[in-house]
Parts: structure tokens; sequence; C-alpha cells
């Protein structure tokens, strides 16, 4: 099976929190589009789901499957970020 | 000034940062690092972008839990972080395990330009610019 085959196609979810988008798809990198910016919070408020997964890769994997193509794309970890690992840089 | 929340309860100071190429821009979470000299991005993020890496300045190196990591400083259109933004960004690419959880450090290569403060039990980051405004 060839790795385009292999992405699973999915459409872009309604409009979420960041809570929701947490509970949908826990411990996964996530791309997300069509982002309510708040400026004082310097987050979103709300926005889509255009790809998610395991890999960081993933969710860009998955839009580019879907056909979406969005200049502005919020890439997250919906997970606790772990910080044993961030030994480096120095 | 401008104030800047993060959370508290994290094990890092996780900030948002946009990166912008020639396919737009992504917001990525950065760990606040002031032990890091330079500003790290995730090759992922820079390949989305538009760049590659024969538009890198330098090539360079950084110390990880498994070895040396190769990389290459690149400069990105604009960054933005913390409030401010600034054009022709030099950042350092290196690859970062997915478990990781961050696209990157936002370090003193950034963090130098200001004068801040950071109030843990707040969660929050005091950011003032070089002329005090």
């Amino acid at each position: 099976m060839s790795e385009a085959h292999a992405i699973q196609v999915e459409p872009l979810t309604e409009l979420m929190t960041w809570a929701q988008i947490c509970a949908r798809y826990p411990d996964q990198w996530v791309a997300v589009v069509e982002m309510d910016w708040d400026d004082e919070a310097d987050d979103f408020t709300v926005a889509r789901v255009a790809g998610h997964g395991i890999t960081r890769r993933a969710p860009f994997d998955q839009m580019r499957a879907a056909g979406l193509n969005y200049e502005h794309v919020g890439h997250f970890f919906t997970g606790r970020v772990r910080p044993h690992a961030i030994d480096f840089a120095r | 000034m401008k104030v800047r929340r993060f959370d508290p309860d994290d094990d890092l100071i996780i900030i948002k940062a946009k990166v912008f190429g020639k396919h737009g821009s992504r917001v990525v979470s950065l760990a606040l690092d002031t032990a890091a000299s330079h500003t790290h991005v995730s090759p992922d993020i820079v390949d989305e972008l538009g760049y590659s890496p024969v538009e890198g300045e330098a090539i360079t190196s950084v110390r990880s839990a498994v070895g040396k990591e190769p990389g290459y400083m690149l400069r990105v259109r604009r960054f933005e972080s913390l409030g401010f933004a600034f054009d022709d960004f030099p950042i350092h690419v290196h690859d970062l395990p997915a478990g990781f959880g961050i696209d990157g450090l936002l370090g003193l290569s950034f963090l130098k330009r200001f004068n801040y403060e950071i109030r843990s039990l707040e969660g929050r980051i005091l950011v003032s610019p070089a002329d005090g405004r």
C-alpha cells in the first residue's frame, strides 16, 4: 500500500474549543484552521481541526491528502508536554 | 508593556509563536527557555512553510539526550511571539522527537531583545521592549 493510500482523509470539523479538541483527539498532534484569535489571550477561542495524528507531520499529511490548503494553520499537541527530554540546545 | 499568560500548572512555560514563510504562517507552541542561546523550530514546521535546507545560512548542531543533532540556521520571513514581531529572524532548525509536545524552544536570540518578568505563580509574563514602552 502506498503512503498516500495509508493516510485517512477526514472532513474538516465543526468549530471547537481547545478543551473540546483535546477531548476528541487525546495525546495527538493537530492542525487547526479558521482560528478565531484572541489577541489578549494570545490564543484561539475556537478553530476547526483539519488534521490529526501521533506524529508531528501527520496532521499536515492529512490536510494535503484531503486537499485542504490554508495559509494560516495552528499546530499543537493535545497532551501534556514532557519536560524531561528537553535537554539540548545549550 | 505586553502581558502574556501561560498555564502555571504546566511543567514548562509554553508560549505561542507564529512563523511566516512562502506558504503562509504556522502558529506553534514553544517552550520558553532562558538557557537556550537560540530559538529552535522543528523542521516539520519550516518544511510546511516552504523553506528548504538549501536556504540555510549555516550548518549547526545541538547536543541532545541521544547525541549530537545536526541541523541548520535559517532566516524566516517573520517571527512573532509575546506580542512582538521581527522580520528576517534567525532560527535554528533541528529535529525534535514527537513526544516532546512542542515545536521548539523560544531562546535568548528572541528574549534578549526585551526586558521580561516571569511571574510563575500567576502564570504571567510581562514584556517590555528596548525603548520601555
